[in-house]
Protein backbone atom coordinates (compact mmCIF):
# COMPACT_ATOMS: atom_id res chain seq x y z
CA UNK A 1 0.00 0.00 0.00
CA UNK A 2 2.71 2.53 -0.68
CA UNK A 3 2.32 5.80 -2.91
CA UNK A 4 -1.56 5.24 -1.78
CA UNK A 5 -3.10 8.41 -3.38
CA UNK A 6 -5.74 10.62 -1.64
CA UNK A 7 -9.22 10.47 -1.74
CA UNK A 8 -11.68 12.62 0.10
CA UNK A 9 -14.14 10.16 1.51
CA UNK A 10 -17.62 11.67 3.02
CA UNK A 11 -19.24 8.80 5.16
CA UNK A 12 -23.19 9.35 5.50
CA UNK A 13 -25.04 8.40 8.79
CA UNK A 14 -28.35 7.79 8.48
CA UNK A 15 -29.43 5.19 11.17
CA UNK A 16 -29.29 5.48 15.11
CA UNK A 17 -26.95 4.43 17.11
CA UNK A 18 -27.98 1.01 18.38
CA UNK A 19 -31.11 -0.43 16.30
CA UNK A 20 -28.23 -2.12 14.28
CA UNK A 21 -24.80 -2.59 14.07
CA UNK A 22 -24.52 -0.01 11.08
CA UNK A 23 -22.97 3.06 13.41
CA UNK A 24 -20.31 0.53 14.65
CA UNK A 25 -19.51 -0.41 11.08
CA UNK A 26 -19.37 3.92 9.68
CA UNK A 27 -17.33 4.55 12.56
CA UNK A 28 -14.83 1.76 11.48
CA UNK A 29 -14.70 2.85 8.05
CA UNK A 30 -14.11 6.26 9.19
CA UNK A 31 -11.13 5.07 11.30
CA UNK A 32 -9.73 2.81 9.30
CA UNK A 33 -9.59 5.55 6.09
CA UNK A 34 -7.72 8.10 8.68
CA UNK A 35 -5.70 5.56 9.59
CA UNK A 36 -4.21 5.11 5.81
CA UNK A 37 -4.15 9.03 5.89
CA UNK A 38 -7.17 9.86 3.59
CA UNK A 39 -9.31 12.98 4.59
CA UNK A 40 -12.59 11.94 6.50
CA UNK A 41 -15.39 13.97 6.12
CA UNK A 42 -18.60 12.53 8.40
CA UNK A 43 -22.10 13.93 8.02
CA UNK A 44 -24.95 13.30 10.27
CA UNK A 45 -28.40 12.78 8.36
CA UNK A 46 -32.01 11.98 9.24
CA UNK A 47 -32.24 9.32 12.07
CA UNK A 48 -28.47 9.28 12.37
CA UNK A 49 -28.48 12.13 14.73
CA UNK A 50 -29.53 10.25 17.20
CA UNK A 51 -25.78 9.66 17.31
CA UNK A 52 -24.95 12.81 18.46
CA UNK A 53 -27.50 12.28 22.16
CA UNK A 54 -24.78 13.69 24.80
CA UNK A 55 -26.07 10.89 27.60
CA UNK A 56 -26.08 7.78 25.77
CA UNK A 57 -25.45 4.29 28.20
CA UNK A 58 -25.14 1.63 25.77
CA UNK A 59 -24.09 -0.96 29.25
CA UNK A 60 -26.74 -3.05 29.17
CA UNK A 61 -27.03 -3.69 26.03
CA UNK A 62 -23.62 -4.81 25.85
CA UNK A 63 -22.25 -2.74 23.43
CA UNK A 64 -19.49 -0.18 23.08
CA UNK A 65 -21.03 3.43 23.03
CA UNK A 66 -21.44 5.12 20.47
CA UNK A 67 -21.09 8.21 21.77
CA UNK A 68 -17.66 7.76 23.55
CA UNK A 69 -16.07 6.39 20.46
CA UNK A 70 -17.82 9.27 18.66
CA UNK A 71 -15.80 11.73 21.03
CA UNK A 72 -12.58 10.19 20.18
CA UNK A 73 -12.87 11.17 16.39
CA UNK A 74 -10.77 14.61 16.26
CA UNK A 75 -7.67 12.10 18.39
CA UNK A 76 -7.37 10.02 15.34
CA UNK A 77 -7.79 13.69 12.78
CA UNK A 78 -11.38 12.82 12.24
CA UNK A 79 -12.23 17.09 12.69
CA UNK A 80 -14.93 17.10 9.66
CA UNK A 81 -17.92 16.07 11.57
CA UNK A 82 -21.56 17.55 9.83
CA UNK A 83 -24.98 17.48 10.52
CA UNK A 84 -28.33 17.80 9.01
CA UNK A 85 -29.38 20.94 10.97
CA UNK A 86 -33.33 20.14 10.29
CA UNK A 87 -32.94 16.61 11.73
CA UNK A 88 -31.24 17.81 14.72
CA UNK A 89 -33.22 20.28 15.12
CA UNK A 90 -36.48 17.87 15.10
CA UNK A 91 -35.10 15.60 17.05
CA UNK A 92 -34.14 18.12 19.28
CA UNK A 93 -30.44 17.13 19.46
CA UNK A 94 -28.70 19.87 22.19
CA UNK A 95 -25.46 20.23 19.35
CA UNK A 96 -23.40 22.44 22.37
CA UNK A 97 -23.43 19.08 24.49
CA UNK A 98 -22.86 16.44 21.19
CA UNK A 99 -20.31 14.06 21.68
CA UNK A 100 -18.36 15.63 19.08
CA UNK A 101 -18.38 18.88 17.50
CA UNK A 102 -20.57 19.01 14.52
CA UNK A 103 -20.95 21.90 11.98
CA UNK A 104 -25.01 22.00 10.78
CA UNK A 105 -26.00 22.28 7.46
CA UNK A 106 -28.82 22.86 5.30
CA UNK A 107 -30.11 20.88 2.28
CA UNK A 108 -27.97 22.75 0.42
CA UNK A 109 -24.72 23.01 2.03
CA UNK A 110 -25.18 18.85 2.66
CA UNK A 111 -25.28 19.03 -1.52
CA UNK A 112 -22.58 20.90 -1.85
CA UNK A 113 -20.90 18.59 0.95
CA UNK A 114 -21.47 15.67 -1.34
CA UNK A 115 -20.11 16.82 -4.85
CA UNK A 116 -16.90 18.03 -2.93
CA UNK A 117 -16.44 15.04 -1.95
CA UNK A 118 -14.63 12.08 -4.48
CA UNK A 119 -16.31 9.02 -2.37
CA UNK A 120 -19.58 8.76 -0.63
CA UNK A 121 -20.19 5.64 1.92
CA UNK A 122 -23.87 5.52 3.05
CA UNK A 123 -24.64 3.42 5.90
CA UNK B 1 -25.44 -15.59 -4.57
CA UNK B 2 -25.04 -17.02 -8.04
CA UNK B 3 -25.45 -14.43 -9.88
CA UNK B 4 -22.26 -12.57 -7.96
CA UNK B 5 -20.25 -16.29 -8.84
CA UNK B 6 -21.02 -15.18 -12.35
CA UNK B 7 -20.40 -11.87 -12.40
CA UNK B 8 -16.73 -12.59 -10.52
CA UNK B 9 -15.88 -15.82 -12.86
CA UNK B 10 -17.21 -13.60 -16.30
CA UNK B 11 -15.84 -10.11 -15.60
CA UNK B 12 -12.50 -11.22 -13.12
CA UNK B 13 -13.96 -9.16 -10.17
CA UNK B 14 -12.67 -9.42 -6.91
CA UNK B 15 -15.38 -10.72 -4.55
CA UNK B 16 -14.46 -9.72 -0.76
CA UNK B 17 -16.46 -9.74 2.73
CA UNK B 18 -15.48 -7.13 5.41
CA UNK B 19 -13.87 -9.52 8.12
CA UNK B 20 -15.85 -8.20 11.43
CA UNK B 21 -19.03 -7.85 9.65
CA UNK B 22 -18.39 -11.87 8.15
CA UNK B 23 -17.13 -13.33 11.62
CA UNK B 24 -20.00 -11.65 13.60
CA UNK B 25 -22.39 -13.88 10.89
CA UNK B 26 -20.48 -16.57 11.15
CA UNK B 27 -19.70 -16.56 7.62
CA UNK B 28 -15.81 -17.88 6.99
CA UNK B 29 -13.53 -18.61 4.37
CA UNK B 30 -11.06 -21.58 4.39
CA UNK B 31 -8.49 -19.32 6.33
CA UNK B 32 -10.85 -18.32 8.71
CA UNK B 33 -12.00 -21.65 9.43
CA UNK B 34 -8.47 -22.52 9.91
CA UNK B 35 -7.81 -19.52 12.11
CA UNK B 36 -11.32 -20.47 14.30
CA UNK B 37 -10.47 -24.37 14.44
CA UNK B 38 -14.15 -24.85 12.92
CA UNK B 39 -14.40 -27.88 10.61
CA UNK B 40 -15.06 -25.96 7.45
CA UNK B 41 -15.92 -22.88 5.77
CA UNK B 42 -19.33 -21.76 5.52
CA UNK B 43 -18.92 -19.27 2.07
CA UNK B 44 -18.72 -19.69 -1.57
CA UNK B 45 -15.07 -20.14 -2.31
CA UNK B 46 -15.32 -17.32 -5.20
CA UNK B 47 -15.34 -15.04 -2.25
CA UNK B 48 -12.69 -14.13 0.11
CA UNK B 49 -12.61 -12.42 3.46
CA UNK B 50 -10.13 -9.09 3.76
CA UNK B 51 -9.77 -6.39 6.20
CA UNK B 52 -11.09 -3.16 6.15
CA UNK B 53 -7.63 -1.62 4.68
CA UNK B 54 -8.44 -3.55 1.62
CA UNK B 55 -11.42 -1.24 1.05
CA UNK B 56 -9.31 1.88 1.94
CA UNK B 57 -6.84 0.68 -0.60
CA UNK B 58 -9.07 0.00 -3.12
CA UNK B 59 -11.20 3.24 -3.24
CA UNK B 60 -8.31 4.96 -3.12
CA UNK B 61 -7.36 3.46 -6.60
CA UNK B 62 -10.38 3.83 -7.49
CA UNK B 63 -12.43 6.62 -9.75
CA UNK B 64 -15.87 5.29 -8.42
CA UNK B 65 -17.26 3.75 -5.34
CA UNK B 66 -20.88 3.14 -5.34
CA UNK B 67 -22.64 2.00 -2.21
CA UNK B 68 -25.99 0.24 -1.09
CA UNK B 69 -25.65 0.92 2.67
CA UNK B 70 -28.22 0.18 4.79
Amino acid sequence: MTDLQRKRLLVVVRHSPYGSSLARASLDVALASAAFEQPVHLLFMGDGVLQLLAEQDSHAMGVKNIGRLLGSLPLYDIERVYVDAEAARRYAIDLGNSPVAASPLDAAQMRQLMVSTDHLLGF
Amino acid sequence: MQPWVELAEHHAVELVLCISSALKRGMLDRAEAVRHEKPGPTIHPAFNIGGLGQLVDASAHSDRLITFGG
